[in-house]
Formats: structure tokens, sequence, C-alpha cells
């Protein structure tokens, strides 16, 4: 099957509806957005995106693979409240210093963990939201879940990696005003590896939902009506480029670049670009 | 030298093309009614001068709010050269109803599709040719916040400014048109000349809308109302059966589809774009809120923990420049100690002062950058929506959100936004709660007292604080509303832009116009603050006003079983010049350089509070009067003093009844045998 020409038979009517507003003081607010707008969708050919094909995006669509990200879900969320819910326990109270509580790192050379319970309960609700959805057949709003999920957790192993960092210059600054060595105190913060693990997740799930758009699209959207051009033209173009304008060979290029710039410092040449 | 209006819907993206036409750095967000005011900045193009107006975003030319109205006067008054329609490409339809009402004016104007991204994301595609046949104008296309098509869109208002385009006429419906024929004959009986100065049928379009300006015409130009008035209803009741607001919209849009006839294709394979999937859960009235204080808290973690070890370094600076100062004193008269009046000053007022204050930089910039992000990516817009459903429980309007998280920022911005609010009632009550919204220059006090009192939840303390703002500002919105501003409230419009990733030059220019602003700030109001305190200080007169004071908060009692200093007193009165000025008066009265919580003496001096006076005391920094800036604003805003005063003792007075609360709960809290 040709992917870059898939058609679609069935044709779509899309209504976008604004609320209709109450009146106050018998004043209507703007009725000029009190008003059904019906867009009508058009059937078409898809063509595939410049980095993402459409057989990778199809792929990822397969209830198989639906069937897998269920149960990543299901584990991830399972994970991010676990820990997240310990936290807080911790956190009321259950150990000494709720922000360390758990020192299984330590072997590792690292202090210990440091976990954050609040964001990473919110994370694994965020995510475990998308289960039933999964289970109803609604894929859509579930991977919208699990996206916004698996965000929310990267996003906090950004936070902690940038504490990380944060940790190293305050050590640097401490030693700079102490005028002592330099010691630095940091936490094998968890939201981390989470991050890391949800970051495959994440990335299937944006390749899941790419908007294919259609060759036309990209054309009208340029202004030009020639058809978009293909491997093989884009490799016999390169080869009719005329000689000067190669790179020469490492060696020579330094001699090159000089030669190239006396050559544009031309007046005539100069002159000529202008003209053109 | 020409005058170019830059007309839109709001959020299309005017200011964004505003400031890359002048080059000028006005405030732009990815969320309607950041302009609430017109705006003027010059274009130099090929020799040539233009002046360039930003006006406030609008629907149509009929207005509901403050912010509305000025724009709809500008263009009915200055009538400009050329006017720039600026449409965002996505939502054509709906943006060129008021291109349409332009025409009505007989202005001229060329359109701009703008943000053609969004629009391909959404899988739409514009045929502009078409376009451009269809309504006689040059349409161009931009995408503003990448620069793109900005070159050829200055030409454009270069060329057409000289020689404004003629644009297709617009046919009515023909019942519409009859009507409109009859009405502009008994106005032309009455005054001919009236078609000469102003567009009879847009005249009559107004008057048949029933807009306040449009009789008010009628009334200059000497036509007798009660007759005009009587043929009009009259035409009401019998040809539109009472709808005539609603049939003229019915036209307009009738108008707008057929130039938009074959113009735009819609494709989609079924599957949400990114910025549905995010507003499925973003929005969700369960996890909405609590997804947005995880935002919020991931936020302060980063302001406090982050901008900690680039705090220490200015202090490290400030130290030196100290120990400079006593040195350079030492040299200059060899008395081998460095301390002279001067020196003293020196150090005292400017260093330990001024330095406290502006130590706090590296937080504030943290904080700007993430609130710029959160703007630019249209994440507020779906905030509002999401408190609209508890302030609509409240009484109040939507719209007040948007104000509100402006808020936190600065309030002086914040409460001028309130113009777009269109009930009156609820843009007082806005006003009024606004200071309850904890701004950036309230930063510096959360990092100092927070962080030296409770150094592992210095962030979730500030969060607290900012949730607690928002709490005090609902409730009393609430009371507000049941009692002073009594009447019906208003639904929320609100566009909900598709997401976009913030542009890196929007938010550092963001960032740093408000950085600037601080230091303007710190080396002007603050400055002169803290010398005018240092030298109440070495007088002896600063101490009375503190110790007067302090007696009123009797009840704040230290570790140590004694009342706080007075030197705490003293700052609260002196933070009604701007909130950062405490953190300069507590580092002048209590003698630290650095107000970073790592400091010995801040240990020493704040950490004496302990966390019920620590508490309370920044639950009274937090609720009381913002500013002297922001009690300006709110008299220029609502045109009283009455109401100004009315804020002033409703903000002080929750102050201290909450702070008084707090600091009691946090003492019973504290007896609980854990």
């Amino acid at each position: 099957m040709n992917n870059k020409k898939q058609k679609r038979t069935k044709t779509q009517n899309d209504y976008q509806k604004i609320s209709s507003e109450e009146t106050i003081n018998g004043e209507r607010k703007h009725p000029e957005l009190q008003r059904d707008i019906t867009k009508k969708e058009e059937t078409t050919k898809f063509r595939p995106h410049r980095r993402i094909s459409p057989t990778i995006v199809k792929w990822l669509n397969q209830q198989r693979i639906t069937n897998i990200i269920l149960t990543v879900a299901v584990i991830l969320g399972i994970l991010y409240i676990g820990i997240g819910i310990t936290s807080i326990i911790g956190f009321f109270g259950a150990q000494e210093n709720p922000w360390v509580f758990y020192e299984a790192t330590s072997f590792l050379g690292w202090n210990k963990i440091t976990v954050t319970g609040f964001a990473l309960l919110i994370a694994g609700i965020v995510i475990i939201w998308s289960v039933p959805y999964y289970f109803f057949n609604k894929s859509q709003v579930a991977d919208s879940y699990l996206l916004v999920g698996t965000t929310i957790g990267i996003l906090f192993g950004l936070i902690y990696i940038i504490i990380i960092l944060a940790d190293i210059l305050n050590g640097l600054v401490i030693a700079l005003a102490n005028q002592s060595a330099i010691e630095i105190v940091t936490y094998f913060y968890l939201p981390i590896p989470l991050a890391i693990t949800t970051i495959p997740i994440f990335r299937v799930l944006t390749i899941r939902h790419h908007i294919i758009l259609m060759d036309e699209v990209e054309l009208e959207e340029n202004g030009k009506k020639e058809k978009p051009i293909t491997l093989k033209q884009l490799i016999k173009q390169r080869n009719q480029q005329p000689y000067r304008k190669r790179w020469p060979k490492k060696t020579n290029r330094k001699h090159y670049r000089r030669k190239m710039r006396r050559w544009h410092k031309k007046p005539w040449r100069r002159w000529s670009d202008e003209e053109e | 030298m020409n005058k170019i209006a830059l007309v839109g819907n709001p959020n299309v993206g005017k200011s964004v093309i505003f400031n890359a036409l002048t080059g000028l750095n006005q405030t732009i967000a990815n969320f309607p009614g950041c302009t609430v005011e017109k705006k003027e900045g010059k274009l130099t193009y090929l020799d040539e001068k233009i002046e360039i107006i930003d006006l406030p975003g609008i629907y149509s030319l009929s207005p509901h709010s403050i912010d509305e109205k000025i724009a709809r006067n500008y263009l009915l008054e200055n009538r400009p050269d050329l006017v720039v329609a600026i449409l965002d490409a996505s939502n054509l339809e709906r943006n060129l109803y008021l291109t349409i009402q332009l025409m009505e004016l007989q202005i001229p104007f060329i359109v701009v599709l703008n943000m053609i991204d969004l629009a391909r994301g959404k899988g739409i595609t514009l045929n502009t040719e078409i376009l451009e046949k269809n309504l006689g104008v040059p349409v161009l296309t931009t995408i503003a916040t990448q620069g793109k098509g900005l070159p050829e869109l200055r030409d454009a208002i270069c060329k057409y400014s000289k020689n404004p385009p003629e644009y297709s006429p617009l046919i009515w419906p023909k019942e519409i048109e009859k009507v409109i024929q009859e009405i502009s004959e008994k106005i032309i009986s009455y005054n001919p000349d009236l078609g000469e100065t102003y567009p009879l049928k847009r005249l009559v379009t107004s008057l048949l809308e029933d807009d306040e300006k449009a009789w008010r015409i009628v009334k200059e130009a000497g036509i007798p109302k009660q007759e005009l008035e009587f043929l009009i209803n009259d035409i009401q009741e019998n040809k539109f059966n009472g709808e005539t607001i609603l049939t003229l919209v019915d036209a307009r849009y009738e108008i707008v589809n057929r130039f938009i006839k074959n113009v735009q294709k819609r494709f989609s394979d079924h599957r949400w774009v990114f910025t549905d999937m995010l507003d499925e859960v973003l929005t969700n009235k369960f996890l909405g809120i609590p997804i947005f204080l995880a935002i919020m808290w991931g936020v302060f973690q980063l302001t406090f923990t982050v901008g900690a070890p680039l705090v220490s370094l200015i202090e490290v600076i400030f130290n030196y420049l100290g120990d400079g100062v006593y040195y350079l004193t030492d040299l200059l008269d060899g008395a081998g100690t460095g301390h002279n009046p001067i020196s003293d000053f020196i150090v005292g007022a400017i260093i330990n002062g001024v330095g406290s204050v502006v130590s706090f930089l590296p937080n504030i910039v943290i904080l700007f950058i993430a609130i710029a992000i959160l703007e630019d990516s249209g994440y507020l817009s779906r905030v509002a929506f999401l408190m609209d459903k508890i302030f609509s429980r409240i009484g109040l309007q939507g719209q007040s959100i948007i104000p509100m998280l402006i808020g936190f920022g600065c309030n002086v911005p914040a409460v001028m936004v309130t113009r777009s609010i269109k009930n009156e009632n609820d843009r007082f009550t806005t006003i009024m709660v606004n200071g309850f919204m904890s701004c950036s220059a309230r930063l510096p006090v959360y990092v100092l007292i927070a962080g030296t009192i409770f150094p592992a939840f210095a962030g979730a303390v500030t969060l607290g604080l900012y949730v607690l703002g928002i709490i005090v500002a609902i409730f009393a919105a609430f009371v507000l509303r049941k009692t002073v501003f009594r009447g019906e409230r208003s639904d929320l419009i609100i566009e909900l832009q598709p997401y976009t990733v913030p542009a890196p030059q929007t938010v550092f220019i963001k960032m740093w116009n408000r950085v600037k602003m601080f230091l303007k700030k710190a080396s002007t109001i603050i400055f002169a603050a803290v010398t005018i305190i240092y030298l109440l200080n070495e007088a002896n007169i600063i101490g009375y006003f503190g110790k007067g004071l302090s007696y009123l908060f009797w009840w704040m009692k230290t570790t140590d079983g004694t009342r706080i200093g007075w030197e705490y007193t003293a700052a609260l009165l002196i933070g009604i010049v701007a909130k950062e000025v405490v953190v300069g008066t507590l580092g002048t009265l209590l003698g630290f350089s650095s107000a970073t919580p790592t400091n010995p003496v801040v240990q020493e001096t704040i950490g004496s509070l302990g966390p019920a006076a620590g508490l309370s005391y920044l639950v009274f920094i937090l609720l009381y009067v913002p500013c002297i800036a922001t009690l300006a604003v709110i008299k220029k805003e609502t045109n009283s003093w009455k109401w100004m005063l009315f804020n002033l003792l409703m903000s002080t007075g929750i102050a201290y009844a909450l702070s008084a609360a707090t600091y009691f709960l946090v003492k019973a809290f504290m007896l609980i045998p854990w």
C-alpha cells in the first residue's frame, strides 16, 4: 500500500458550538458570538510527516500497542502513587526527617533518596485516571491523561536535575565564601529515575497522536504549486550544483575560504549580485 | 505622519505585531485581555515615519467593556489612515465578523492572517488568493511570534497607508438593505450632510442595535430623537420580530460566509491535536486544580532551591563590598577600624538595606521566567476557565480571574486589567480583592522568613501563602458581592487559544522588563526608603513608631516568650511604600547585609520569631494593603477616594484578624503531642 496516498472515504461534520450567553439587565453580551458554526471536514489524501512515517503512526495505533500502553500505565500509576503516598506518610511524621526516608541508594555513593510526595502523587493519579478509559475503548481520552501524567513526571524529573545542579553550585559558592574545599550536598532524587522510565511512553504517545497533514496543505502554505520533491530529484539536484559551491577537502578548506572571500569582495561581483 | 491602527479580536497577536513593527516591548501573553489601553509607537521604514496604534482586542464594534470602548471610540473619532485587521487564521469566520464592521465604517484596511501555523496544526488550509479577491483588499499571512511575514507586512503598511485599497462592496440581504435605505432617507431628510461625516449605513445598523454612541451622533446632528425612535421601534417589532440584533448578526455572518467561500478547507483524521489532549486533562473538574497546584509547587521549589546558591553568591559580593568600604575608609582616615559616619551610612543603609533586597533578584528572576512561560503557553487562560466554576458559585465573573492571576506578578497592572470586565459590580469587587493575590514584591519577605524558619518546607509554605491569598480573595469577594456590590453576575467568555511553546526571546523580554522595574524600584523607592529609615533609626525616631505599633501585636510572641521586636512592626509600616522595603528595613534595623536564610545574623534574629510568630507575620504581609502604587491605581480606576480608603481598611483589618488567627492556631497545633 502506498502510504503517501491513504484515502479517507468517510465525510465527517464537525460542529463547534459557542455556549450561549445570558442577558444582563436585558442587555445581550456579545451576540455575535452566539452562533453555531458548522465546519465541514473534507475527505483527503494524507502525506507522511517530515520525520515520522505514517506507517509508524499507524502501527502505534494498533489495539495490541494500546494494550501494552495500558499495562505500562497501570505499572507507572501504581509506582508514582505508591512512592507519593509513602513520601506523604513520611512527611507527616513516620520518619524523623520526612525528606530522607529511604536509604536504599546509600550504597551507590549517593546520600539518600529524597522524594517529593505531593507532585508524584498528582502525576500518579493522572496516569491511573487513564486506565478506565482504556477499558472503555476511549483511547484518545486515555492517551490524553497518560500523556499529561507522564509530562508532569518528566517535568518534575527536570526540576530535580536543575536542583542537583543548584546543589553543586551551592557547594561552589559556600567554598568560595568560606575559602574552604568544595563539599557538595545533594540527594538521589527519585523523580529523576521515574522520569527517565516515563520518557519512552511519552514519546510513543506523542507519535501516536501525530497529526499528518496532506500534500496540498503544505504546498498551499508555501504558496507553491509544484509537486513535492522526491529523494531521487534531490540527489539529482545536488549533483547538478556547480563544483565551486561544494566544500573542498578539509585540508584545503582554509585556503578555499580565503579565496572565496576575496572573490566576493570584488566590486563588480557585488554589483552583479545586487542586479540579480 | 500616517496613522495605522492594529485591530482584531482579543488574543490574535496584535501586540506581538505591534512590538515587531515598532521595536517596543509591550506586554504580550497567550490570554485575552492583555492589552486594555491603546498603545502608540512609531515605525520607521524606508525613510518613512508611520504612527502605529495597538488597540485592545474587540469582538465587534458594539462595545460592552471599557477596553472595548477605547478601541471603538478610537476608530470612530480618530479615523486612522489605514487599519491592519489582524485575524486568527484558525478561526477565520468569527474573526471576519469584525472586518465586516470595519467595512461598514468605511475605514480602509488590509487583512493579516496571523498564527497560520496554528491553523495548520488544526488541519486548516487557507487560500489567501481567493480571500483577497473576495474582500478586494490585500491579505497577508504571518506567524508573528516567529517573525515570519513581518517584512511583507511592513511593505504593505507603507504602500497602502498612502494608497488605501478599495474593498468589495458590502451587500446586505435584501430585507435589511431595504430597512437601512428607509432609515437613511429619514435621517437625510433631517440632516443631508450627516452622511459626509459619518457612514450612514453603519449609523443605521448601530441605531438598530441600540448603540448609545449612535444615538448621541443623531442627537448632535439635530435630528429629533422621538420620531426616529418611533420608526426604528416599529421596524424592530414588525420586521425583525424584536430580534434585530441577532438578525443583523446573522446577516453579517452570511456576508462572512460569502467572503470565505472556497477559502478554507479543514482536514482531520479523527485524532485529537495536542491542545485538545491537554485541555481534556488540564481543564478536568477534578484533576485541573490539583495539577495547577502541582505546577505552582514546582515553580516555588525551583524558585527557592535554584535561587539559593545565586542568592548566596550575591551575599558574598555584598559582604566583600561592605568590607571594601571599610577598607577604603581605613586607607583614607587611617583610624584602624574603617568606621566613621559616612562608611557606616554606606554600609548600613545602602549595602545592608538595598543589598538585602537586591540579593533576592535570582528568586525573582526565576519566578518571572516561570510566570512568563505559563502566560505564553496559554495555560493561564485554562486556569481562568477552571476557576470560573468556583468563582461563579461565589457570584463573581470568571473574567475576574485574569486580573487576579496577573496580580501574582504585580497588583498595579492587575487592577488596570479589570477594565475588560463588563459588569461594574464584578469589576469593583475584583479591584477590591486583587491585593490579596500575592505579588512578586512579597516574595523576598517569604524567602527570608519562610527560608529561615522553615528551611525544608520554604517552597510549601510559600505555596500555602499563595493559596491562602486566593482563598481569602474568594471569600472576601463572596462577602462583597452579597453586601456592598450586589447584583447579577455575568458569564465568562474566554477564547482558549491553542497551547504554544513559549518563544525564549519573548520570555526573556518579559523577564527583563520586570527585572528592570524591580531594579529601578530598588534604586529609587527602596533606596530612598532605606536611607530615610537608616537616618530615622540613627536619630532614634523610627523606634517610637515601631514600638507604638508593636503594642497592636501584643499577642505575637517570639520563641522566648517576648513580644516581637519593634523592628518588625516598623518594617510593616514602611512596607506600605513597597513590599520589598520590608526586607530592606529589617536588613537595616537588624543589621544583616544579606537577607539569606543561611546568614548567621538572620538565623539569630529572624529565626527567633519561631513558627507561630513567623507564619503569622507572613500572613499579615500577604494580606495587608499591597503598596502605595496599588492604592493610587485603585483611586484612578474607581475614580473615588472612598473605595481606596475602603480597600486600605478592609485589607488591613482582614490581615490583622487572620494573622492573629494563624498565630493562635499554630500555637495550638504545636501543643498537640505528636
